[in-house]
């Protein structure tokens, strides 16, 4: 199971570094006359916004390929993806904005896709991501748990 | 301690066989349980080495480009050539004036520095003979909109011996001579009233005309004297102005005061009507004389037809019709631009025709009109001793000066308009179609086909609404662009609608085109300019025809995000168009607006650029915007 864990870990690194790519690319190669909106919480252009998550990807995909321990990466990827998801979830039952489409026009270009198709994809990726670090963080805990610590 | 761990993995293992039975299952759960037993497997020393973490590190990355790519790939080959190529064509203006001799002419043209503020008008002149070209003047503006230059300049032409060049800038209040050969201009004066016509009675004497008096500019003692008064002239009033002042001789000239035609000689008492329509027949006139011949050429337009008439001043004969034009279709072609040749016999006008594509008729005698190469776009031309010059295409490039000598029939391109030659842009030609409104009445259509088509695809078609003074189809960068990149483009011809007839037909030339082209009718785009967004947020918020994008450069207004569903908004402003506050401040708050509704809005705001701004710069970065504006929008459908 531990062998598990680590490609899972793996995964979730080449997943956030290939998304990474594609933020980078798909915003920052953009023309400079670009208005790019600005997000509904803080008031900030959600390049600066794809900006930070471009670089929490990296840093992340790091922490997941380089640290031995799987506790801290698969906690991290948890709480990553249980942003994106929770912040999903909470902008659709305020109806503070409709989703993340909007915002997301870089990326759905970069891939020559439809906001909605990119979203989509974020939104299972994110799943994937929630799902697989709870159960990596439970057989991690049960594991030790066994061993009696 | 191991044993109690692989007693828990068999006891997993056997209660989610128990819940998931079935052979596919309990051959993926040996094989499972075989990789989980695998302690000392190479995936595990895999995992552990650096090698293998940098290829899972430099993979994601290089898949994420081949998707991109992959994305990519369906775009026409050469794009962002053909972007540029079409994006340098400069516009011309006016017409080529060669000189008396034919060896060196001026022309009007478009020019760029390549930068945002420096884009002006410049008029050159340019030696026939090796193409050295100098900078005669320049216009600084804001726009390549070629009315911009006809509200400022005016151009008169040579002086007879060819050694001044005479036009007035401005707003046509100041009038200027260039000196050839010293290359220096000179102020001759700054008028109150816009001049309205000149010409050249000496090499030392140019008279001028403001509508509403004669006067004259001497050079004497190698000064320019003036203005003077020597040519009396009938007092004009209302529209009664003075127009088109020719030299019928280095002391007389002649104008037309609505349809009579005028002579005066210098210092006489008082000016004579030469010519005026027979009574009772209301006409319009234009005429054309030649120093030295004894015959004034008229062209006159009356309600039925058009007629050429030789008119001799200051003789018992008043006139000699000889030849008798009929009138078409309103838009159909008109003739302008009269000129008469010293030989006597010869003479040219265009066939102007509102559709944009004019046609020159040249005849070296009364008999008939001699053949032309040009079978594409022609704006306007010169003749001189039989040199022909045109602002012009042959087939399908942009337009450029071409000199046709129309004894020998050799033909010469002489000014390029494009700073990068055309390779892989082509200019595709118009198509004019004729529908029936709705409401009734006839509607003028003009279809460009596209240049290429993507491989497996049946092109997609743009629907064009442009600005308010660009009514008809001209030369137009963005329908080149688009028909390049492989879509058709269609314009309405608008001219006889109100703006809020402009939606309802262009329905109705869609609908027409339905049966007519073969397009992806769920491929179907909007393209608006300034004063055309209204009509293309009708358009797209009706429920009539579905469309999967618009392209909004300066719009007047953007669509209301209710109406909307899934269609794709690209809106490109300059951030000191007033229409959209400081620095687009509302399309701003329309863009966050939308994002928040789940609509992708492409919001482009150009800094230090208004609403009437067409610069080449700006316009070659909005035609790229177009291009990937529509690559992405296709693609996301296919």
């Amino acid at each position: 199971m531990g062998k598990l864990i680590q490609i899972f870990t793996c995964s979730c690194g080449a997943i956030l570094l290939f998304n990474a790519t594609a933020i980078y690319f798909g915003n920052f190669w953009s023309t400079q006359d670009l208005v790019s909106p600005k997000d509904p919480f803080f008031q900030i252009p959600a390049t600066k916004i794809w900006c930070f998550v471009c670089v929490a990807e990296v840093t992340l995909a790091a922490v997941c390929f380089f640290y031995q321990n799987p506790t801290l990466p698969n906690s991290c990827i948890m709480i990553y993806s249980a942003n994106f998801l929770g912040l999903r979830l909470y902008l659709s039952a305020t109806g503070l904005c409709v989703g993340f489409k909007g915002y997301m026009g870089g990326l759905a270009a970069f891939f020559g896709m439809t906001g909605s198709q990119i979203e989509t994809g974020w939104i299972l990726e994110c799943v994937y991501f929630f799902i697989g670090a709870c159960g990596s963080l439970w057989w991690d805990r049960r594991k030790r748990l066994l061993k009696g610590f | 301690m191991d044993a109690r761990k692989d007693f828990s993995r068999c006891e997993w293992f056997n209660a989610t066989t128990a819940v998931l039975a079935g052979p596919f299952l309990k051959q993926l759960k040996s094989k499972l349980a075989d990789s989980l037993n695998f302690e000392s497997s190479m995936l595990s020393n895999q995992f552990n080495s650096i090698s293998y973490r940098v290829i899972l590190i430099v993979v994601p990355p290089v898949i994420a480009i081949i998707l991109h790519a992959l994305a990519t790939s369906s775009h026409i080959p050469h794009e962002s050539q053909i972007v540029n190529e079409l994006g340098s064509v400069l516009t011309f203006a006016g017409r080529p004036i060669p000189n008396h001799a034919v060896d060196k002419f001026i022309f009007l043209r478009y020019r760029t520095l390549g930068t945002r503020t420096n884009d002006t008008w410049a008029m050159y002149i340019q030696r026939i003979s090796d193409g050295a070209r100098a900078t005669v003047d320049i216009f600084t503006t804001d726009t390549w909109r070629e009315s911009w230059l006809y509200e400022q300049v005016r151009t008169f032409g040579w002086s007879p011996d060819d050694r001044y060049f005479s036009y007035c800038r401005n707003e046509m209040k100041e009038l200027v001579v260039y000196d050839i050969s010293a290359e220096r201009l000179t102020v001759l004066g700054h008028m109150n009233e816009s001049l309205t016509s000149g010409a050249w009675l000496t090499p030392e004497v140019f008279a001028c005309s403001d509508g509403k008096q004669v006067i004259t500019f001497e050079k004497s003692e190698s000064r320019w004297r003036g203005p003077t008064r020597n040519f009396p002239f009938e007092a004009a009033y209302g529209t009664n102005l003075i127009e088109n002042l020719q030299a019928y001789s280095s002391n007389t000239l002649l104008w037309q005061q609505n349809a009579a035609i005028w002579s005066s000689t210098r210092n006489a008492t008082r000016s004579v009507e030469v010519w005026q329509p027979p009574a009772g027949n209301q006409m319009d006139i234009s005429f054309a004389c030649s120093m030295g011949l004894s015959n004034v050429l008229i062209l006159a337009e009356t309600k039925e037809n058009y007629f050429l008439a030789d008119c001799y001043p200051g003789t018992a004969f008043k006139w000699n019709v000889f030849s008798i034009i009929p009138r078409l279709h309103p838009a159909a072609y008109k003739p302008t631009l009269l000129r008469q040749f010293p030989s006597g016999s010869g003479y040219s006008y265009l066939n102007e025709s509102d559709f944009g594509l004019n046609y020159p008729m040249v005849f070296l005698n009364r008999d008939r009109a001699i053949d032309l190469p040009w079978r594409g776009e022609i704006k306007s031309y010169e003749i001189r001793n039989n040199q022909l010059f045109v602002i012009g295409a042959i087939s399908n490039e942009p337009v450029g000066i071409w000199q046709y000598d129309c004894s020998t029939k050799r033909l010469k391109a002489v000014v390029s308009s494009t700073d990068i030659p055309f390779h892989y842009a082509t200019s595709q030609s118009p198509i004019c179609g004729t529908v029936t409104k709705r409401s009734g009445g006839v509607l003028n259509y003009y279809l460009l086909p596209p240049a290429r088509v993507k491989p497996h695809c049946v092109p997609p078609l743009v629907v064009g609404i442009l600005g308010n003074k660009e009514k008809s189809y001209y030369w137009d960068r963005y329908a080149q662009t688009i028909v390049n990149w492989g879509a058709y483009f269609v314009t309405v011809d608008r001219r006889d609608s109100l703006s809020a007839e402009w939606a309802e037909d262009t329905l109705s030339v869609y609908y027409a085109l339905q049966n007519k082209v073969y397009f992806d009718s769920n491929n179907l785009f909007l393209l608006a300019i300034s004063s055309g967004a209204d009509a293309v947020c009708q358009l797209l918020e009706s429920e009539h025809v579905q469309w999967r994008g618009a392209m909004f450069l300066s719009p007047t207004t953007l669509p209301e995000f209710g109406k909307l569903e899934k269609q794709r908004i690209l809106v490109d402003i300059g951030s000191l168009d007033e229409t959209w506050g400081e620095g687009g401040f509302r399309a701003k708050e329309y863009c966050n607006e939308a994002a928040k509704a789940g609509l992708n809005v492409t919001l482009l705001v150009r800094p230090g650029v208004g609403h009437n701004c067409r610069l080449l710069s700006v316009e070659r970065q909005r035609l790229h915007e177009l291009v990937a504006f529509l690559d992405s929008a296709t693609q996301a459908y296919h």
